[in-house]
């Protein structure tokens, strides 16, 4: 198929229809006024195994002020809910050099050839392009970097939830690291849960490098509240211009906020059909109650109250599986602990693997550690229906074994069951 | 040349894998004899490595603290004896960023169970993960022969659950999470790493 009338490589500035759904998104972004890396498009009909298109290709790159770039399909179907398959997981970053660009476009432009693209295509009924528009962008060498959801993936309101860590954008997108997670809810209240950050990946001297994060950078959060106060509102402004909630893909270089992406959210929470009321969430942190990790002085003191009469907060972490429940806390640190649980238990532990499986399955809740919503526990969890707050860590250290402890999986909260509990325990 | 597994360390890397299952599952994990491999966790009960434990209503074989590190030593020497040490890391790294990916397909899913265009969604790109594990998994075959199957499992796992979505990520049949899964322990038992 074709792509309207323009072909060759065009500015990422005055892109369109014709340079596929993600670049036409960026230029509209651009346009608007938001900070968008340079680059072009390369378009669906130009193979840059032809010589001219090469050349062009190598002018465009020598116009860019930066050596490294990271290249992406840019994928043709326009509609973000039935947005084609094809090339939607193809991107390259740090690719330095004419020779390797060219080779990365020719990879990005190919993968609608694919097999799962065209099974893909024949079954939503869309048309598969054998060539997809490819996007080349100065790569941000940034210090921090993450995503951006303009509706809450868990509770579906319209809070801005924001993923980042360290340095570039793979280590949250692919789920490598556990990352800070930061809300800011429509009346301007910021939520913070810090994320272990254990690894990142930077460009150094030209070449993408994995390396461990520093324990001091691991315990602060990897965005200053102005800054996150800004990418909220850049979102929602982004949302206002598409008309649609977005996913933005984002990075931070200093005092610098770029706009590396912005995809239509197609499916948000379980709540998003019916009317939001923002949760009244008091500022909390999981790092209010360990010693590693302290509480950054630029954010809110908390602001108590909203949680049911007579709970005590023992502990907070990453919301990973809806629902409230109450329970004793059965701690179980290794296998060897596993004769002492009991239905109905509440399970704290550090993390779960195989075996804890079947565990989950006879538990009221649970709680973890470490990990994020992607992590086994909460998968299970979620799969079982029972509420989950995982990445509380130091849960192991302060809830009480065998007090009734209620898990409030929406909120990301256990809290010490008073009077209620008896109620709820033993009907 | 492919390395032939022994028998005792399947059986204690089938407690692993299983995570908590009775003698029959235990064997069936890697085609043993299940007279043999009751045996063998006897032997292994006695030594502190295995232990059936009940808890609820439910009993099966898991692994000890005790268990878990004479599965790693045993899985380590087996590891430098098939010369795969470097095969199994590659596809540990190449592993990960998929991992991250099918994490966050099968939640997307979870979160919004009528969405039939998120299974959709979910359904081609584990396709697509099918085709990529096989590649994975012949990695790891060529000099281990033990890490055969995950591919058969996982792709029968996205072939029902085009129509049954508990195929996705139920615990109560062999999902393309309780494969996907299943293959993250063992790499990292396999490598000696922590989650």
């Amino acid at each position: 198929m074709t792509y309207g009338v323009r072909v060759g490589v065009i500015d990422l500035a005055v892109s369109d229809e014709s340079c596929g759904a993600k670049a036409r998104q960026l230029g509209v972004l651009g346009r608007a006024g938001f900070d968008v890396p340079a680059g072009f498009v390369v378009t669906a009909d130009v193979s840059v195994d032809d010589p001219a298109a090469a050349e062009q290709v190598a002018q465009a790159l020598d116009r860019l002020t930066r050596r490294a770039v990271a290249v992406r399909s840019s994928a043709g179907s326009e509609d973000g809910a039935t947005a084609s398959f094809a090339g939607q997981f193809e991107s390259v970053l740090g690719v330095v050099g004419g020779e390797a660009v060219v080779a990365a476009v020719e990879r990005c432009a190919t993968s609608g050839r694919t097999r799962r693209a065209r099974s893909y295509a024949a079954r939503v009924g869309v048309p598969t392009e054998e060539r997809v528009p490819v996007i080349v962008q100065q790569l941000v060498e940034a210090d921090a970097s993450g995503v951006a959801f303009t509706r809450d993936p868990v509770t579906g309101s319209t809070s801005v939830v924001v993923n980042a860590s360290w340095g570039l954008g793979p280590s949250v997108v692919d789920g490598i690291v556990t990352p800070d997670t930061m809300t800011v809810g429509v009346d301007g209240r910021v939520e913070c849960i810090l994320g272990s950050k254990t690894s990142r990946l930077d460009l150094v001297e030209g070449r993408l490098q994995r390396s461990d994060v520093p324990p001091g950078d691991r315990g602060r959060l990897c965005l200053s509240t102005a800054l996150l106060r800004r990418l909220a509102r850049e979102a929602r402004r982004a949302e206002r211009i598409v008309g649609w909630p977005l996913d933005v893909e984002w990075a931070v270089q200093g005092d610098q906020l770029w706009i590396l992406q912005a995809r239509p959210i197609t499916r948000t929470g379980p709540r998003a059909t019916t009317p939001i009321t923002p949760p009244v969430t008091p500022m909390t942190s999981m790092t209010a109650v360990t010693p590693v990790t302290p509480v950054t002085s630029t954010m809110r003191p908390d602001e108590g109250t909203p949680r049911a009469a007579g709970d005590t907060l023992l502990i907070s972490g990453t919301p990973s599986s809806p629902g409230r429940a109450t329970g004793p806390a059965r701690l179980v640190h290794d296998v060897d602990d596993f004769v002492h649980v009991q239905r109905g238990d509440v399970l704290v532990c550090r993390t779960t693997d195989p075996a804890w499986t079947p565990l989950l399955s006879v538990v009221a809740a649970a709680v973890t550690e470490t990990g994020g919503q992607l992590s086994h526990a909460a998968i299970v969890a979620r799969e079982l229906g029972i509420p989950a707050v995982v990445g509380a860590a130091g849960a192991l250290a302060v809830v009480p074994s065998g007090r009734p402890v209620v898990v409030d999986g929406s909120r990301g909260t256990v809290s010490h069951a008073v009077a209620r509990a008896r109620e709820i325990l033993e009907p | 040349m492919t390395y032939r597994s022994s028998f005792d360390l399947l059986t204690l890397h089938a407690v692993r894998l299983t995570g908590f299952a009775d003698t029959a599952a235990v064997a069936r994990r890697f085609g043993l004899d299940p007279g043999a491999v009751l045996t063998s966790l006897e032997a292994g009960s006695r030594a502190g490595w295995v232990t059936t434990s009940t808890f609820a209503e439910l009993t099966g074989w898991s692994l000890t603290e005790a268990g878990r590190r004479e599965n790693e030593r045993r899985l380590e020497e087996e590891l430098d004896r098939a010369d795969a040490r470097g095969a199994v890391t590659a596809v540990h790294e190449d592993f990960l960023p998929l991992n991250g990916r099918v994490a966050s397909t099968l939640t997307a899913v979870q979160l919004a169970p009528g969405d039939t265009q998120a299974r959709e969604d979910a359904w081609q790109y584990l396709t697509a993960v099918a085709a990529e594990l096989r590649d994975l998994e012949s990695r790891l075959t060529a000099p281990l022969g033990r890490f055969a199957g995950y591919h058969a499992r996982f792709a029968t796992a996205v072939f029902r659950a085009d129509e049954d979505s508990a195929w996705l990520s139920s615990i109560s049949v062999d999902s393309c999470h309780r494969v996907w899964f299943e293959l993250h322990e063992d790499l990292i038992a396999t490598l000696g790493l922590t989650r």
